[in-house]
């Protein structure tokens, strides 16, 4: 299995990059991490890919890495504001971050527990983003973390909350000429609880049957929620938020039987494509976990 | 068009003409020889291809050879000194931690990236620090034990 | 029982003889061999599951730059191989038909493997598509469409063994159990995937493959390309894993060697993950219908079992797993009575066939899932119910297995006490914190082996060198096949032990059907059993010759003399004596030059009658049994194995630390089939062929293994061995099932057991009470 055949062009600027995309539209393809994109290309090299996406579909003709950029950001951080994602910030980056351990404990989490040390040390949390996979598991905290991307393209720029980053499998609101240059990710305001709940198909080192992100804001010490964001990953076609769940948490001190409520709503508010039983169940009993550590997280 | 680039392999600079599709693992294993890092799936689902880049572990399946540009790889080659084995490999030998030895380099080199930033694991940080290396012959165990009795000595 | 302590080389825990050149990275697999001027080969593969080939024009691929040559069906004249002639039902590319999404039509070779993929598509193909079938059930309606056209009803063999009165041993019965279960298709997944390297060489063809048996896939060689085996020279290097899937020859072992022949250079052809997935042998899925006639006290009476073999597109070894499926059923428990009935049928499904357990699995899962519902019926200890009706040495099973030692009642026993000590810690530790509490059960299961087998032959030997090397070194020429077991480790171990000398002093040459003497390859667990007599009889006749130089030397009968430690001496008289090297270089450097070479060959003692499918298969039998205890979480359905214990009766254990790898291999492939493993198929295809679809377990999902080796010195095997490498995985399948049904209390009876599964069987369980 090889990767089909393409030019490679390494921009040093990001302006560069943005040009080369405005020269060659969908014939480019940014990479990142390559986690996502080379295994694509390779399985359509392949002889069931061939069999699968038709015989006559190539892959892109430009690869345009952004290895070369230089002077991006990995992580930047101004207290109390915003934590900045670099387009080629890897897992890995985010995960030995103490910063980011102590003043965004769920993104921490869920870049730690990502999939195996090997892809954490390659892939990106943009390049995540972008593949627009419905069981993408980054996604559901960004979410809930309220993050945006800032999208640049040679013409312009404009930002895109996460949430409305995805429109349907492996489909985003990325035009052929735009990249994601940053991720902005708001500072939860304190006192907050969060949780990360993830579950696998089968094994440990599975893809994401269920992800669930929690953040909790608290209006007090008392644990009355303020705001409540609980993003989904892996049950609909695009991770999202489970809306109506949020609201019952609305201005709610969570208790044993509320929580139980919830957990029974949210599940209606997912449309899983295969094994649709089990993830509602998993749904509702991950949300149910996520709440009940969030209130003590 | 091939490009020209130089790979900083086990400590040893190499110049060499590659084509920019041309994964790391394929030019480690068809240019320059070095054919520790195996082929199991290509897909970056196996870790039998596993590097240290910057002594952290990457998949070498996953990595296009003109981006290892300017990062010191290190592969299973590198990893014995004037014919000594490297301590893991030792232990790899002695707990009887390899069966068919397919996957074997790629394991001790996602232990060798973990003990190197962490001396003392626990057990279920060398589960962590292996997930992504499959083996289908020993079924972990002996692995395991040959890490974490590298780490105690 | 010999005294163990005396032994100075076997029984020990030593690294592997190849261990520092596997860690090292040197230790080169055929796909780390590149030969000046080599080409690469793709395969062209079916898309339909069942086709008519119309035409293939080659015409356009030939053109294409960069590529040598295409091969297709035509180049076989329709020869079919296989093991057993009758049952040959397979050409090594399709010729007329083909019959499964993945099946060979043709194959490329060209400068680089970019340009072979792309001259695949280049090849063109008219099909004419049939209709096809994926089911048995659909395979054997009346009126189905055949596969094979001498195949009626696409039942390519049909066994039907009645021993003893089975309606008598019902009407008898006190009570009776019947009930249908179902494995699923699994893959081998050697980490190495199938490769192979051919050469032209001096008028021979060379070829470099990933195979467990070299002379096996001479032979097919031989007769598919329709050379004398001597044109043919195949060569095993280190190999990645087999597990049963790499003893046949396969479509890329053919074309690579045709390939190099048309083209006068060396070809070689990988198989990528997915082709590993889809297109290679894969287990064969079983219906098991059994029923069982036992009374009050857990006496076992009479069986029957019906099986349904999912044999997929061609016969591959799937008849034999099926028949061997009956030897399984008798083997382990005793009861007078039983009535085998067997069918192997035909699909458009990819080849099942042989892996690991051989259909012993299968048979077994059944058997010990219908045991344990037993127990808990008759209101019997499960473990007691086994011992009740297990199966003792010295006995004769129905089948005709004459069983000298059985450590098989020892083996419950241990994985009885032990699991039930980590049983009785964990219910102490367990508490009540989740909103249900976990269940918690504990299950067992046991297993017999052969260790070798005549299924295949008139004979089922192997054959051995042992040379003598003048610095007092000792090489061993071995045509077993070392696939990653350690079988070159246990075999020098052999050697060493007898000769009296160092285990550093022995060299392996394993497997070169031209340099090494013949062995029929790592199957049917008899590599350690046959092999290691071979080598036993070379080393023996190796150490007479040096006991007779030395004898010369030392004015001593050299049926008084000893070696131990490298040194040649009287026994009792440790300073007569002489050093191991300098007897041999003595022999050398006299008048006669004699250079010391060891031959020998072992042929085990068996009596199998190929028409009533009965005899003593094998010269020996071995035992195991596991414990298995397991969580499991009512809400989710989710199964955690808490510790499993294992008991095995090997003999003896020639590397007690090799065996102990067998096992928690065995663990660790055992646990996905219970809980994961699954070829999910839609229409004929494979839907999840990568690692990342078909998951097997990871390091993360492993339990912690207890193994314990019951050793009973068996009067055949060397030094009282037997085999182990399959046995071990046999029971940890249904150990697992077992504990799960002791913890939710209902039986699941399909394999993998899916938290739905589990979820769906407690939601039944709930409305019945």
């Amino acid at each position: 299995m090889r990767l089909p055949r393409f030019e490679y062009l390494s921009p040093k600027t990001l302006e560069e990059a943005t040009a080369l995309l405005g020269t060659y539209g969908n014939q480019a393809k940014i990479l990142a991490g390559g986690t996502d994109l080379l295994v694509d290309l390779k399985k359509r090299s392949s002889i069931q890919g061939s069999r699968r996406w038709g015989k006559k579909e190539r892959g892109p003709c430009y690869v345009i890495g952004l290895k070369g950029v230089t002077g991006l950001t990995r992580l930047k951080y101004s207290p109390g504001e915003t934590l900045s994602v670099g387009p080629i910030t890897s897992y890995a980056d985010v995960a030995d971050s103490t910063i980011v351990k102590e003043s965004y404990p769920l993104l921490w989490q869920a870049c730690r527990t990502f999939s195996r040390p090997q892809i954490r040390s390659a892939g990106t949390l943009v390049g995540n983003l972008c593949n627009g996979s419905p069981s993408a598991d980054i996604v559901p905290p960004l979410i809930a973390l309220g993050a945006k991307a800032r999208v640049i393209s040679a013409r312009a720029e404009r930002e895109v909350p996460v949430e409305e980053f995805c429109s349907a499998p492996f489909t985003t609101v990325l035009k052929e000429d735009e990249l994601v240059a940053e991720l902005k990710i708001p500072q939860p305001a304190e006192p907050y609880g969060w949780s990360y709940q993830r579950t696998t198909k089968r094994t440990a080192e599975d893809e994401a049957l269920v992800v669930v992100a929690v953040l909790l804001e608290f209006a007090d010490r008392d644990k009355t929620v303020r705001r409540a964001r609980i993003a989904l990953g892996s049950v609909a076609p695009r991770p999202s938020r489970a809306l109506e769940s949020e609201s019952m948490t609305q201005g709610k001190k969570l208790d044993e039987a509320l929580i139980q409520k919830i957990s029974e709503t949210v599940a209606a508010e997912t449309s899983p494509r295969s094994r649709s039983d089990y993830r509602r169940l998993m749904t509702s009993y991950l949300v149910r976990k996520a709440l009940t550590e969030a209130l003590g997280n | 068009m091939k490009q020209s680039l130089e790979l900083t392999v086990n400590g040893q600079s190499h110049e060499l003409l590659v084509d920019p599709h041309r994964t790391l693992l394929e030019v480690l294993r068809e240019q320059l020889g070095l054919t520790g890092a195996k082929e199991g799936c290509n897909l970056g689902d196996c870790g039998s291809c596993t590097v240290l880049l910057d002594g952290k572990p990457f998949l070498s399946c996953l990595v296009l050879a003109v981006e290892a540009q300017g990062r010191e790889i290190l592969t299973i080659e590198g990893l014995s000194q004037n014919g000594k084995l490297h301590p893991i490999q030792e232990s790899f030998v002695q707990h009887g931690a390899v069966q068919c030895g397919f996957c074997t380099p790629g394991m001790i080199l996602s232990a060798k990236a973990l003990l190197d930033r962490n001396p003392r694991p626990t057990e279920a940080e060398v589960k962590e620090a292996l997930s992504g290396n499959l083996c289908r012959c020993t079924g972990y165990v002996k692995i395991v034990e040959a890490i974490m009795e590298t780490a105690k000595t | 029982m010999k005294d163990c302590a005396n032994y100075s080389v076997i029984g020990k825990r030593l690294p592997l003889i190849d261990a520092v050149t596997k860690v090292t990275g040197e230790a080169k697999f055929t796909g780390d061999l590149f030969v000046p001027g080599m080409l690469i080969g793709a395969i062209l593969r079916s898309p339909y599951p069942h086709a008519r080939i119309l035409n293939i024009d080659a015409s356009r691929a030939l053109k294409h730059a960069g590529v040598r040559a295409v091969v297709t069906g035509k180049d076989t004249a329709g020869v079919k191989y296989g093991a057993l002639e009758h049952l040959r039902d397979e050409a090594a590319l399709a010729t007329d038909k083909v019959r499964y999404i993945g099946d060979e039509v043709a194959a490329v070779a060209a400068v680089d493997e970019e340009t072979a993929r792309e001259a695949l598509d280049l090849i063109d193909v008219e099909y004419e598509p049939l209709p096809a079938v994926f089911t048995t059930e659909e395979a054997m309606r009346p009126g189905a469409p055949r596969i094979h056209d001498h195949v009626e009803n696409n039942v390519s063999l049909s066994l039907h063994i009645p021993l003893g009165d089975v309606e008598a041993g019902f009407a008898r019965s006190d009570f009776i159990f019947e009930d249908s279960f179902e494995t699923q298709c699994v893959a081998h997944c050697p980490l190495e995937p199938h490769i192979s390297l051919a050469a032209c060489d001096g008028g021979q063809i060379v070829l470099w493959s990933s195979t467990q048996g070299p002379f096996y896939l001479r032979r097919d060689l031989s007769l598919t390309l329709k050379l004398p085996s001597s044109k043919i020279r195949v060569i095993k290097p280190f190999v990645g894993g087999g597990f049963g899937g790499k003893r046949e020859m396969t479509a890329g072992d053919f074309c690579a060697a045709l390939l190099a022949v048309k083209t006068s250079r060396p070809v070689k052809i990988a198989y990528d993950r997915e082709e590993e997935f889809s297109a290679t042998r894969r287990r064969v899925p079983m219906k098991i219908y059994l029923k069982a006639g036992v009374m009050k006290d857990g006496t076992l009476v009479a069986k029957r079992c019906r099986v349904i073999a999912d044999g997929g597109a061609y016969n591959g070894r799937g008849p034999m797993i099926v028949a061997s499926g009956a030897s399984q059923m008798t083997l382990v428990y005793r009861f007078p009575h039983f009535l085998f009935e067997g069918h192997h049928v035909y699909t458009n499904n990819p080849v099942t066939s042989s892996m690991r357990g051989f259909g012993n699995n299968q048979i077994r899962f059944a058997d010990d899932s219908m045991m344990e519902r037993m127990a808990k019926e008759l209101g019997i200890d499960p473990v007691e119910l086994r011992l009740k009706n297990v199966r003792r040495p010295g006995e004769t099973s129905l089948m005709g297995a004459k069983v000298t030692t059985c450590g098989l009642p020892e083996c419950i026993e241990k994985v009885a006490e032990r699991g039930g000590l980590h049983k009785k810690r964990a219910q102490n530790g367990s508490g009540g914190n989740g909103r249900q509490a976990l269940l918690r059960g504990f299950g067992v299961a046991s297993a017999a082996y052969i260790s070798g087998c005549k299924l295949f032959f008139e004979h089922d030997s192997s054959a051995a060198i042992v040379k003598l090397e003048e610095d007092g070194s000792v090489c061993l020429l071995t045509g077993a096949s070392d696939i990653g077991q350690g079988s070159n480790t246990v075999l020098a171990q052999l050697v060493a032990e007898e000769l009296g000398i160092a285990f550093e002093d022995m060299r392996v040459v394993s497997a070169d059907t031209d340099t090494t003497p013949m062995d029929l390859g790592a199957y049917g667990s008899r590599t350690t059993f046959v092999a290691g007599n071979a080598v036993l009889a070379a080393a023996r006749d190796a150490k007479k010759q040096v006991l007779e130089v030395a004898a010369e030397r030392l004015e001593a009968d050299s049926a008084d003399l000893e070696i131990r430690e490298r040194w040649i001496c009287v026994k009792g008289s440790p300073q007569r004596g002489m050093t191991f090297q300098a007897a041999v270089s003595a022999a050398l450097n006299s008048p006669d030059g004699k250079s010391i070479m060891g031959r020998g060959y072992y042929n085990p003692p068996t009596d199998y009658d190929p028409r009533t499918r009965r005899g003593n298969v094998s010269a020996a039998y071995s035992f195991a049994a596991q414990s298995a205890e397991v969580e499991v979480n009512p809400e989710t359905g989710e199964v955690r194995v808490i510790n499993l214990v294992a008991a095995q009766d090997c003999g003896f254990a020639i590397n007690p630390m090799a065996t102990e790898g067998q096992i928690e291999g065995s663990v660790s492939m055992g646990l996905g089939q219970a809980l994961y493993e699954d070829l999910v198929m839609e229409e004929g295809q494979t839907v999840n062929a990568s690692f990342s679809a078909y998951k097997i377990p990871s390091v993360r999902d492993m339990p912690p293994v207890e193994s314990h080796l019951i050793q009973t010195i068996d009067p055949e095997g060397p030094h009282g061995a037997k085999g182990i490498g399959e046995m071990t995985l046999v029971p940890t399948s249904p150990a697992i099932a077992n504990a799960i049904y002791d913890a939710i209390g209902v039986q699941i009876k399909s394999l993998p057991i899916t938290p739905e599964k589990i979820l769906a069987a407690l939601k039944e369980k709930r409305a019945c009470s």
